[in-house]
């Protein structure tokens, strides 16, 4: 049997390929991180440094490299005020999230009630509606109820925001869970707060881990919404960092470093649920 | 910083008066030995004053003499009135300097710009031509990522079978790629394309904080607009802002519309 007659260049391609793809790979890889990497140097240099040369100069000078601005950034309250701010919002965002969306789908999946599907079809509408929209509207609410300038506010505009996408993910994911299991699970007597926590839960576990490592990420970098709600005592890093960039237009030594300190958390965050997170936010989509 | 990039203090300076010029930006490692302590001269016997490295002293204050910082030595200084040059002198070792015999009056005390090597001047070469494009490739360099996650998670869920059975008849990979491979993965990469839609029309921060002040007009968003008018410094007009708002929500519908279709055509 003779093998098929394939052009030359595909021949070579495919001797070589294997290679050059693999290297190529990685230049692309490389070539992407590069930012990353310059921030991190740039966060390494001495103010008088970064003001009259470019991060790369350290590949010809590298002893200027010091630890000082990340000394400099750990002594100043006003930015570890504003990192602590950053969790205190995060995290009760994330968590109430991850509760209210699961509940809600939940019930959206597994519980007949009149209207379920206009529900479910707002919630999928909602998916795509800018913050902008809301942040007029809700700013006079959340003024008139005395949230405004505040941590809780913040967070609940983030709660609200969240909802819809979490509502979505998981009921994809736990549409996928078979009906029998749960009228067992009914018959043996579960209640539906049991089943919930036991059942759906343990099994739709990758889709949470998603939900939350997403969820997390966004409201961790959020500038806009805490632009808007946050007062300088509530304000979060990116706002904290945000000013800094207008006050004394290139002071990159406290910038740098402290977009890095920033940015650790939420690597951190994704590489503990990188797994689950990619399983997890294709849940349903690719039927 | 005067136009021409040299230093040139802001208020008017009397012929007594005894006045600090800090300067920052300069690495402490290439002072000249010599360089002597800084300490700010006393006042009288004409316009004295002190130019010094306001840096790496303890503790750093900005704008003070601390213990530490040195005085920058052999540096011109120029008293300016009206636009000319009446003196120039040249500091000390311990980076003061005496220019005595001035008539009464204000001056202005400048440092040529010659004395300064052109500054890193970070941000400020994105003009009105580069920021769109800049903002942009950042955001490129942003969501590749992002839709590369979600493909390679597409990608794992094609059965294998189909791109071998294609590979046994003949098919050049290219082939496989392009006739196989994509149309198994265009629910995903729809689906990629809608949600980055969606996530370009409402970016902000991006060219909130990249662009400049002087240039944020050039690369200005409706997204960024909202903020702006409703928000930002000398806007507070909610009225317009809610109406840029709804502006934006109208142009986020066609995706609202499709993502619903394609919910309904999953569920039937």
């Amino acid at each position: 049997m003779t093998a098929p007659r394939r052009p030359v260049i595909a021949r070579v391609a495919g001797r070589v390929g294997g290679r050059v793809v693999r290297v190529g790979l990685v230049v692309v890889a490389l070539f992407w991180m590069l930012p990353v990497l310059g921030l991190l140097v740039a966060s390494l240099r001495p103010e008088a440094s970064n003001a009259h040369s470019g991060w790369w100069s350290v590949f010809t000078a590298p002893a200027q490299l010091t630890l000082a601005n990340y000394a400099g950034l750990l002594a100043d309250r006003g930015v570890l005020g504003s990192l602590w701010n950053t969790v205190l919002i995060a995290v009760p965002s994330t968590v109430l999230v991850v509760v209210i969306g699961a509940f809600a789908a939940y019930a959206l999946v597994w519980i007949e009630f009149p209207g379920r599907d206009i529900v479910m079809l707002g919630v999928v509408a909602l998916l795509v509606v800018p913050v902008q929209v809301a942040l007029v509207p809700v700013a006079k609410l959340l003024g008139a109820i005395g949230l405004y300038g505040s941590i809780p506010g913040v967070v609940a505009f983030h709660v609200a925001f969240g909802i819809p996408f979490a509502v979505f993910l998981l009921r994809n994911s736990f549409v996928g869970i078979p009906r029998d299991l749960l009228e067992a699970a009914r018959l043996d007597g579960g209640r539906e707060l049991r089943i919930f926590w036991r059942l759906v839960l343990p099994i739709s576990r990758p889709a949470v881990a998603a939900l939350a490592t997403f969820q997390f990420l966004w409201v961790w970098n959020d500038l806009l919404v805490a632009l808007v709600f946050a007062d300088e005592a509530s304000a979060p890093i990116t706002v904290a960092l945000r000013s800094e960039l207008r006050q004394f237009g290139s002071n990159v030594d406290v910038l740098a470093s402290g977009a890095f300190l920033s940015m650790v958390v939420p690597l951190v965050v994704f590489f503990a649920f990188q797994r689950a997170f990619v399983h997890g936010v294709l849940a349903g989509s690719t039927k | 910083m005067g136009p021409d990039g040299a230093l040139v203090t802001v208020g008017p300076v009397g012929a007594q008066d005894a006045i600090g010029l800090p300067i920052t930006g300069f690495d402490p490692a290439n002072l000249p030995e010599r360089a002597a302590a800084a300490e700010l001269p006393e006042r009288g016997g004409g316009l004295r004053g002190l130019v010094w490295l306001d840096v790496g002293g303890t503790p750093d204050r900005t704008g003070e003499v601390d213990a530490g910082e040195r005085g920058m030595p052999g540096l011109a200084v120029e008293v300016v009135r009206d636009g000319r040059v009446v003196a120039a002198v040249t500091t000390g070792d311990d980076g003061r300097f005496t220019v005595p015999d001035l008539a009464d009056g204000h001056y202005a005390v400048r440092l040529p710009a010659d004395s300064f090597a052109q500054p890193f001047r970070g941000l400020t070469w994105l003009g009105p031509v580069l920021v769109t494009p800049v903002v942009i490739s950042a955001w490129l360099w942003i969501m590749t990522g992002f839709a590369m996650t979600l493909i390679v998670a597409g990608l794992a869920s094609i059965p294998r079978d189909t791109l071998e059975a294609a590979r046994v008849d003949g098919a050049t990979e290219w082939q496989v790629f392009r006739r196989v491979t994509v149309p198994q993965l265009s629910p995903v990469l729809l689906v990629v394309f809608v949600t980055l839609v969606i996530n370009v029309l409402k970016v902000f921060d991006l060219v909130f904080v990249i662009a400049p002040g002087s240039v944020q007009e050039e690369a200005n968003v409706l997204a960024l607009q909202v903020w702006q008018v409703a928000f930002g410094a000398g806007g507070g007009d909610q009225g317009l802002g809610s109406a840029l708002a709804v502006l934006l929500f109208l142009l986020v519908l066609p995706a609202m519309v499709f993502n619903i279709r394609r919910f309904r055509g999953d569920r039937s």
